[in-house]
């Protein structure tokens, strides 16, 4: 089902933005931001990614034109960069799993996004009930073990004020009974941008409580697994800081590039010796996302590339 | 206080079993809704209050269990800006009021019933059949106060009411219990054409026609065409609701509009409350709920039907919302928590069981708001330490910005500004969250007389007892003066009232950072009369034995290894000469602090890292003194090792001594038991007062049965700065 008039168009445009911006060298928003960051020149690595060259009209996907020995740096450049995205972008439509190209207002730049819900139990170990769409399959005695070190989350808003000017008129009587549970709502909204300095991509992302607050590192650990806690404590992959966004300008939470070309490697280099194509932006985010709470599905993987290309083209 | 979300009884419905029932919105707001509507009233509406086109969406995909939401993000503002794949679209009013009066009293009432007729115009112009989407709106009542960031809020969606309720004549099935395999397969493929035809991804109100082997959907205006002939209507509505006995909201003013135009045709409808929800990259409907509903009557022509609609608040009572932004939108306490954040970095993996709180919380008194108070001034900002306070008599000059980063060239003019003040002022711009103060005061010295007058004398009497209150309201006294003999007053203050004192001086090419020793707290006030009775000096005598009451002493190992905290000696112990006038009988170039520029900074920064290095002790400072035996071994504190001292003697190697003295006995004693009037014969007097006093007379012939040690070991600096910073 590919139901959207527009997404076709949409998609062409961030690749043709990609093109283009990928000439001009990187944004300077992202410049900015990380401005004293040492900049890897060795770009050419973004070979590993010429097997997607123009995702949504060449047929030719698994002839590996370019991979080459001259590889010295498994770095990502901003074009495929956005041919990453463009990808994922088309996988995310088919799978519904809600990711979008948000462009900026009066600016080539954007990125992508996706939001989630997460219920966490107030004042409670268990924090992990009901998970947004994809912990339903959590180990239960996995779930027993955590909740020693869970910390339950302090989610108090301010108070409310209270309306003297309102008489409730008449009870309305087609409203549904409803009590106070004591179960609480997260939304999640993750961006991927791209980062020239360390030619990789960055996942911003921040929580907040349905009445738009944003909520602080330690109230959004308390409500990260606490499996995941652990790891991303002690994990060599990234660090978090408080950062604003460079497009939006508003405060977020980075998990810090300056380990994800060490993780990636690996990866990039195992798939080259075995001809397989990467989408090192999916291979990257199932890495990363899982520690702060985003889970990227398996069924990315099941999806056959040619698939989304020929689904697009029926339209 | 925690504010749950409101969950739904399903108990309930079994009592009130056969009327139809809707779950409300609860209204979703996203971070970035409260940033842009910021920007807005700032840049754009400023004090206009007229209404405003918002845009809200909703979403029939929710996995069990989640409220019913109405969400606004960042891009409500662009009433016609795209909606996220997949959901409807929701038109709102915005009444952004300007003042929190304006917001409690605009009458609610009356908005609602505008809104209510705008619906009821539209249900019965028929221009509701042409865009569906005007039965789903609502209101959005806010005042920003953008002092306190706190926004004030308060949603309406508004619901037309049959005045008698709405009967079903059944509950509710799920459509997989009434659809076959196949039905719920051709239903999915028909929504999905009717997307694709009405070039959108999803469609809030539709007909649906079906057989056992097709279905078919039609927009609601295809009304006529599409039922022709048809004996039952089915009505499908985009259902956001996860309950599995209740319709949410949408459903409300639809059933207003079926009733009005076909109410008198229909007898009962089939609403199917279209859910439509992938999990794991699978898609399915089958969850889907179908009503069959009595429509209820209503009388043509009649008057606007009354209406609801405002949300409760979290407390489940009629009235406004409030959050609090000024943790994430008020650059003040932004800076507050990425500093924060910053620090704990290093817990994470370098040092896990560092205790940030201690060093945060520690009160700073800072003696001295020259070259080294500016430079101890930033390294405790860096470490996060919120309580600074600054002491000096002296105004800013033209030399001093180039080397007291806190300093600038417009702070000399007019005579300059004093130091105190100025440092203060310019911590508070570096970091607004710093809680500095500033004392433009002098403090009295040993040889500077102060009995000129009776005025210069209780001036000196006043800069004591503002010490004194100083010293005991901080934690740790930073000595930072640029003469000698000035740290002796605030040494022996800091000493009585057991604080901890960081001392940091600079010659040419050397300077020296200690720790004084901390006394031991007095056993009891009362029994401390003499002079051996004072618990924290060893004695001549005594100190070459064993210190009693410390860790016994491990057999073989030298004399200078285990010395508690309690037992090491200050500034002026390591000196064989007594403060006195120092500036006296020198030229210019002795008078001031002439030193490499650089080492300020160096002497400064290891002051508050040595600071920090206690803090993290067990003891604090009672730390036993580390001496080079210790690198080998287990480091006492998370940061490594404590010594007593660093120095640097020349241009190459960095030295610590130890130096275990005993002059604080005599000067304590006579401190604590005659007060000022001590003080004021050492500040009046000559050296040979102090140095007959403490015994350095005596002690010049008695050196090595005073047992002055001294242990020198390398590298401690280096080691700290590789592992500290």
């Amino acid at each position: 089902m590919e139901p959207q008039g527009g997404s076709s168009a949409t998609l062409t445009a961030i690749q043709h933005h990609g093109r283009r911006r990928g000439r001009k060298c990187c944004s300077t928003a992202l410049r900015r931001s990380q401005q004293s960051e040492q900049v890897s020149c060795e770009l050419s690595a973004g070979v590993f990614l010429s097997q997607y060259p123009r995702i949504l009209h060449s047929p030719v996907r698994h002839k590996m034109t370019s991979t080459t020995s001259h590889m010295s740096s498994c770095v990502l450049d901003e074009q495929n960069f956005y041919r990453c995205c463009c990808l994922l972008l088309q996988q995310s439509e088919q799978l519904n799993d809600g990711w979008s190209w948000e462009a900026v207002q009066d600016s080539e730049e954007g990125y992508l996004r996706k939001t989630t819900l997460r219920s966490v139990v107030i004042n409670s170990s268990t924090v992990w009930d009901l998970e947004g769409s994809s912990s339903e399959s959590e180990p239960s005695d996995q779930q027993a073990q955590e909740s020693e070190q869970s910390v339950p989350v302090a989610l108090d808003e301010p108070d409310t004020m209270e309306d003297d000017t309102d008489d409730d008129d008449d009870e309305d009587d087609g409203v549904c009974a409803v009590s106070k549970g004591n179960s609480k709502v997260l939304q999640y909204e993750y961006h991927i941008m791209y980062s020239c300095s360390y030619s990789t991509p960055v996942l911003y992302f921040r929580a907040s409580t349905l009445q738009g607050r944003s909520l602080s590192l330690e109230e959004v650990w308390s409500s990260v697994h606490p499996n995941f806690r652990l790891r991303l404590q002690n994990s060599p992959l990234n660090t978090i800081s408080l950062q604003e966004h460079p497009l939006l300008g508003q405060p977020f939470f980075m998990l810090h590039p300056c380990r994800t070309e060490e993780f990636m490697r690996p990866v990039l280099l195992a798939a080259q010796e075995q001809h397989r194509p990467v989408n090192y932006v999916l291979s990257w985010l199932s890495v990363v996302g899982p520690v702060v709470g985003l889970d990227v599905t398996l069924r990315y993987s099941q999806l056959h590339p040619a698939a989304s290309i020929s689904s697009t083209e029926s339209d | 206080m925690t504010t749950p979300i409101f969950i739904l009884i399903e108990a309930a419905s079994s009592v009130a079993d056969l009327k139809l029932q809707f779950a409300p919105f609860s209204s979703a707001l996203e971070a970035g809704f409260w940033h842009q509507l910021t920007q807005k009233k700032l840049n754009d509406y400023r004090l206009d209050e007229s209404p405003k086109l918002i845009k809200g969406y909703y979403y029939n995909g929710d996995p069990l269990g989640l409220p019913t939401r109405l969400t606004l993000e960042f891009s409500a503002f662009e009433a016609d800006g795209p909606t996220p794949a997949r959901c409807c679209p929701a038109i709102g009013t915005l009444y952004n009021t300007n003042t929190l009066d304006a917001f409690k009293t605009t009458d609610k009432k009356a908005l609602l019933e505008k809104e209510a007729k705008e619906i009821w115009d539209a249900i019965q112009s028929g221009a509701a059949l042409k865009d569906p989407s005007i039965l789903c709106k609502f209101i959005l009542l806010t005042f920003a106060d953008l002092k306190k960031y706190h926004f004030y809020y308060w949603f309406c969606f508004p619901a037309l009411c049959f005045p008698e309720g709405i009967k079903i004549v059944q509950q509710p099935s799920v459509l997989e219990q009434v659809f076959s395999a196949k039905q719920i397969g051709a239903l999915q493929e028909a929504y999905d054409d009717l997307c694709i035809k009405r070039e959108t991804t999803a469609v809030p109100y539709f007909l649906v026609k079906y057989t056992d082997e097709t279905v078919q959907m039609a927009p609601l205006s295809d009304w006529d065409a599409f039922l022709t002939g048809a004996k039952k209507v089915t009505v499908g509505v985009y259902d956001p609701c996860t309950l599995s006995q209740h319709p949410g909201w949408p459903l409300r003013n639809l059933l207003v509009l079926l009733a009005y135009r076909w109410g008198s045709m229909l007898d009962t409808v089939e609403v199917l409350c279209f859910r439509d929800r992938t999990l794991q990259g699978s898609r399915s409907i089958q969850h889907s709920l179908i009503f069959q509903i009595k429509l209820p009557e209503l009388p043509l022509n009649s008057a606007c039907p009354k209406s609801v609609g405002w949300e409760k608040n979290p407390k489940g009572a009629m009235g406004p919302r409030m959050v609090n932004l000024s943790e994430c939108m008020d650059p003040k306490r932004l800076a507050e928590s990425s500093v924060d954040l910053n620090l704990k970095l290093m817990r994470w993996r370098l040092v896990p069981s560092l205790d940030l709180d201690k060093v945060v919380t520690t009160k700073c008194l800072l003696l001295g708001a020259g070259t080294l108070g500016c430079n101890v001034a930033r390294t405790l900002m860096g470490w996060g330490v919120r309580h600074i306070t600054f002491v000096d008599n002296a105004k800013i000059s033209y030399s001093n910005p180039v080397r007291q980063p806190l300093y600038e060239f417009e702070d000399c003019l007019g005579g300059g500004k004093s130091k105190a003040m100025a440092a203060v002022d310019r911590l508070t711009k570096i970091f607004p969250g710093v809680n500095a103060e500033g004392y433009n005061m002098s403090i009295p010295m040993p040889g500077h007389p102060v009995n000129f007058s009776q005025a210069t004398l209780s001036q000196a009497q006043r800069d004591v007892e503002q010490l004194e209150k100083l010293i005991s309201e901080h934690d740790v006294v930073f000595l930072l003066m640029d003469t000698r003999e000035s740290r002796w007053l605030p040494t022996v203050i800091a000493a009585s009232k057991r604080k901890l004192v960081v001392n940091a001086a600079l010659g040419f090419d050397t300077f020296v950072v200690m720790r004084h020793g901390l006394k031991k707290p007095p056993v009891s006030q009362s029994v401390c009369a003499g002079p051996d009775s004072s618990p924290s000096c060893s004695s001549a005598s005594s100190s070459s034995s064993t210190p009693a009451g410390s860790a016994p002493s491990v057999p073989g190992s030298s004399l200078f290894s285990n010395i508690p905290g309690h037992k090491l000696g200050c500034y002026f112990c390591n000196d064989v000469v007594a403060p006195g006038d120092s500036t006296r009988d020198r030229t210019l170039d002795q008078q001031c602090t002439v030193s490499r520029p650089g080492l300020a900074m160096i002497a400064g920064a290891l002051a508050v890292e040595m600071m920090v290095s206690i803090l993290q002790h067990s003891e604090g400072g009672y730390a036993v003194a580390s001496s080079s035996d210790d690198r080998m071994n287990e480091p006492p504190t998370s940061l490594g090792l404590v010594p007593h001292q660093v120095r640097h003697i020349d241009s190459h190697s960095m030295e610590r001594l130890m130096f275990v003295l005993f002059w604080q006995r005599y000067v304590l004693d006579h401190y604590e038991r005659e007060g000022f009037n001590f003080l004021s014969k050492v500040f009046n007097s000559s050296h040979s007062f102090l140095e007959d006093l403490t015994g350095l007379t005596l002690l010049h012939q008695e050196t090595q049965a005073a047992e002055v040690s001294f242990l020198v070991v390398k590298q401690w600096t280096s080691f700290l700065l590789l592992q500290g910073s």
